[in-house]
């Protein structure tokens, strides 16, 4: 938690699952997030002269949307940091052992029996240590991996070092494709697993309004 | 005014008047000069810069020192040219040495080049070309020796501008001073290997003479290239130097052997005055004689034979000439009128090819910029008397792929950013020192040749005439064919580390060789050998004639011959076939294939940015022309060892219908956005998205049966 003189974003009001920021932070992010990998699979398969979009005008978008999640993370990043509500997104120790056990028995077992959340009406634990271990990975590890070697690259014209070879676009090339696949990979797990729940549109629309509908769940945690 | 001060008409008269006498004396005497000058009395063709003095007249001297209108023997550079000029520390130099001073095993290893290259220059340089090497000393047994100097000459010498091996034998002395027990029976500059009986005869270098330095080959405009080519094709090497005067009305073949020279041509002190002989640096015409077709604005480029000497337009395609190809009138080339570019737009603009090759110590054309030390211009104190004693000819020079002669000598050449400022051009292109720094500028620049090109050249089976299978990329139809149509092609690419030892990528035409290799002896199977293996003898008509064996093994329509269809050696049944004839009858016990690819560095046939690669796509594409597979020969026979250069890397893969080249392995240390996909990222990407989209929709299906169930 950080220092109480310093937490200047008030806490969430009774019945809000999203607050605006959150809300407006994830659409941006989403939206940005989408149109990355749609620009960079046409870098990495460019279409024919006269397309639509051309390889040069994706490699402009691409760099373009590059910067703008660099900077919506940044941000993302200064309010956890402030919030103090980062540590809840990270795993604990704890959570690696009966919690993620519950986890894998609910989305395998449980789920196709119409069974609630583990961790539905724990209170302040609104994710679970599969959402954990997934948002750590992405965010701490292929989101970050992604901006450092798509920095390298779009800054390889100018910071070219011959000795370090993995500065170079063969190493940095491959890495960022890899990486792009594997976000693709969970991009469209996250879209399925929110539709896990009593209402397949519930978690959906609880992201747009910030709240649950009246008389469902409260949405279950999700990777 | 004072009273003694003249009139003004007196003053005016005196002003006048010795201008009107130095005008009027200048008029009378520019008359002879203007009529001399209309009358085309100096016969030197207008040149780019023509503000010259010209060379002083000069002695022409026997190799005895006597003025050749008296004693009427060969011309002698050395003594003529040699008084002014130093003579041996001109010639030591790779346009004149080939690689004969370099027949070192060291330095064959230095270029990677294989044991059997007797040096890495073009005098020692084993070449599946014309699969022909030079013996090297200290042979033992005759069945080693294949060519000997003097064939060589004969059959080289013409593309060579005499000097080193064309005058000194491989201890350096002079041919015409070894006494002849002195020269050992297998000695390579003194023998050959007879054509007919293949028996080893001792050359007479005392009948043919040698052939010293050819200065007026380069200095002289339009020297008698074609009078030089015969007096070397007969075998007269000492008469070559006079033989290139021919054009010049200073001498004529004599019917009774050599030349005879015309009087008419020289002053009467039996000098040979500057109108007559205008030595001058080096013009392209010139340099085209032996490295490729150059001309100012020829809108006929020659027909000729595969062989003939055009050299590197033969091997890369390039064309150096400032007429603009739809102006073209021979040959016929493809869609001609929709290109309104030059041939290569520096030919176009006037540049000699001495404006970037230069001599190294000649002060008016080295670079004076020291860019290390930040300096745009670095005064220099090179003293003109001594280039003009001794200039340096290792000319500056790119040493491109596959070019290895001489290059501890060889300096750099004048490069393109040397006059062009890409700083201040190239504004469209993003990451700009990225593209500079992994592409040659001719990458782009030379988008397409528009000429035709060698495309293979196999040995592994001999044609009814007894030479190789020869393809031809870049025309329909073959090159000596008037009626042709030269169709061009796009480039293949390399990573080549170039003069400046970084590794960019540049285009090339990539030549594949297929030869019979002795492992025994470790060295290629000469063509003698194949001729003995192939062929029983001739016919009555004097046609070789092909073994049964190998009508058996290749002569699918029973014909009796070998069509240029059937000399492929495509299943193993017809490369053992192959490999017995030379086992019993060319003695090659170990006989085994070898396929090399060769690329011919593309540097001319250069366009200007208008007509430049400039879409992002043409490279950054899944068909990336910096991945151009150009075909190769017509199939990799079975078990054949795959060369690139002197190195076992596969660049040559089967398609249906014959092989490409593959530059993958080449361009490991490249990633072009758009055009490299490794194959493992592939396949984990891709399995990762599958698997994610595979359980989600098996988890849905589970879901919704679940849910409908009651």
């Amino acid at each position: 938690m950080s220092h109480p003189a310093l937490q200047l974003v008030p806490d969430r009001p009774r019945g809000l699952r999203y607050t605006l920021r959150e809300r407006v932070w994830h659409w941006t992010q989403g939206s940005i997030l989408l149109l990355l990998p749609i620009t960079g699979f046409v870098v990495h398969f460019p279409g024919p002269a006269g397309s639509a979009l051309t390889f040069s005008r994706a490699v402009a978008w691409h760099l373009g949307l590059g910067i703008l999640i660099l900077a919506n993370a940044g941000l993302g990043l200064l309010y956890y940091a402030v919030a103090g509500r980062w540590p809840r997104m990270l795993p604990a120790p704890g959570d690696f052992t009966g919690g993620a056990l519950r986890l894998i028995r609910h989305y395998s077992v449980d789920v196709f029996r119409g069974e609630p959340h583990p961790f539905d009406g724990e209170g302040g634990t609104r994710l679970g240590i599969l959402a954990k271990i997934t948002y750590a990975t992405l965010l701490l590890l292929i989101i970050p991996f992604q901006m450092a070697t798509g920095v390298l690259i779009a800054l390889g014209d100018r910071f070219y070092i011959r000795p370090i070879g993995f500065m170079g676009l063969p190493i940095l090339g491959p890495a960022h494709t890899l990486g792009a696949y594997l976000f693709v990979a969970f991009l469209g797990l996250h879209v399925y697993l929110t539709t896990l729940g009593p209402d397949p549109w519930g978690r959906f629309l609880a992201m747009i309004t910030g709240r649950s509908r009246p008389g469902g769940t409260t949405p279950p945690c999700h990777p | 005014m004072s009273s003694g001060s003249p009139p003004n008409s007196e003053i005016l008269r005196r002003l006048l008047l010795p201008t009107f006498r130095r005008g009027l004396a200048l008029l009378v005497l520019s008359v002879p000069a203007l009529a001399w000058t209309l009358a085309g009395g100096c016969q030197a063709p207008a040149q780019k810069g023509s503000a010259h003095i010209p060379h002083p007249s000069i002695r022409l001297l026997d190799s005895q020192g006597a003025n050749v209108l008296e004693s009427r023997g060969p011309v002698s550079t050395r003594a003529s040219c040699g008084p002014c000029h130093d003579y041996d520390f001109i010639t030591d130099c790779l346009h004149f040495q080939q690689g004969r001073n370099e027949m070192a095993p060291v330095l064959v290893a230095e270029e990677g080049l294989q044991a059997f290259h007797t040096s890495p220059g073009m005098f020692g340089k084993y070449s599946f070309i014309t699969n022909r090497q030079l013996a090297r000393k200290g042979l033992k047994s005759p069945e080693d020796f294949d060519m000997g100097v003097p064939e060589w000459l004969l059959r080289c010498g013409v593309c060579h501008a005499g000097g080193g091996p064309a005058e000194m034998d491989l201890r350096g002395r002079s041919y015409l001073s070894v006494p002849s027990d002195e020269i050992a029976p297998l000695a390579p500059g003194y023998n050959s290997r007879h054509a007919e009986t293949g028996e080893i005869v001792r050359w007479d270098w005392l009948r043919s003479g040698v052939e010293e330095a050819n200065c007026f080959l380069c200095h002289l405009p339009a020297a008698d290239f074609e009078a030089r080519k015969g007096a070397i094709g007969r075998g007269e090497f000492g008469w070559a130097v006079t033989a290139t005067l021919a054009g010049w009305r200073l001498a004529e073949r004599d019917p009774a052997g050599g030349f005879r020279y015309l009087p008419s041509g020289f002053s009467g002190d039996g000098k040979v005055l500057p109108e007559r002989l205008p030595l001058s640096q080096p013009r392209l015409e010139g340099c085209g004689f032996c490295h490729g077709f150059t001309a100012r604005k020829a809108t006929s480029i020659p027909s000729m034979e595969a062989g003939e000497v055009m050299r590197c337009a033969e091997k890369a395609g390039w064309i150096y000439n400032g007429a603009r190809i739809k102006d073209t009138v021979f040959p016929s080339i493809a869609g001609r009128g929709s290109l309104d570019l030059p041939w290569d737009v520096h030919a176009a603009a006037g540049i000699e090819c001495v404006d970037c090759h230069f001599s190294p110590n000649n002060p008016a054309r080295r670079p004076r910029a020291d860019l290390g030390r930040g300096l745009s211009y670095r005064p220099g104190d090179e003293d003109p008397g001594l280039f003009l004693k001794r200039p340096d000819h290792n000319l500056a020079r790119g040493c491109t792929p596959p070019v290895t002669v001489d290059k501890r000598r060889s300096s750099a050449m004048r490069g393109c950013a040397d006059c062009h400022d890409t700083s201040k051009t190239h504004t469209f292109l993003p990451c700009k020192e990225l593209h500079f720094r992994r592409l040659a500028c001719q990458a782009c620049h030379i988008p397409a040749i528009r000429f035709w090109a060698y495309r293979s050249q196999d040995w592994a089976v001999l044609l009814q005439d007894g030479g190789p299978r020869t393809s031809f990329r870049g025309i329909e139809g073959p090159p000596s064919d008037p009626r042709s149509t030269v169709t061009g092609f796009r480039p293949a690419f390399i990573a080549d580390p170039g003069s400046r030892g970084e590794r960019r990528l540049r285009p090339v035409n990539p030549i594949s060789g297929t030869y019979w290799y002795d492992r025994q002896k470790r060295r290629p199977v000469f063509t003698w050998q194949l001729r003995r293996a192939f062929f029983e003898g001739k016919d009555p008509e004097g046609r070789l004639r092909y073994r049964p064996e190998c009508l058996r093994a290749l002569d699918a329509d029973g014909d009796g011959q070998i069509s240029f269809g059937e000399a492929v050696l495509d299943t193993e049944r017809k490369v053992a076939a192959i490999a017995t004839l030379l086992r019993a009858h060319a003695g090659v016990k170990d006989p085994e294939l070898r396929c090399v690819v060769v690329p011919w560095a593309m540097s001319h046939s250069t366009v200007g940015g208008r007509h430049a690669v400039r879409e992002c796509g043409d490279c950054h594409s899944t068909r990336s022309i910096l991945r151009n597979g150009l075909a190769l020969c017509d199939a990799i026979p079975p078990g054949a060892r795959l060369f690139y250069l002197a190195s076992e890397i596969r660049v040559i893969e089967a398609r249906r219908g014959g092989t490409t080249f593959d530059n993958t392995l080449l361009m490991e240390d490249f990633y072009i956005l758009g055009g490299t996909r490794l194959k493992w990222v592939e396949l984990l990407g891709r399995s990762a998205v599958l698997l994610a989209a595979l359980a989600s929709v098996a988890h849905g299906v589970v879901r919704f049966a679940r849910w409908r169930m009651p």
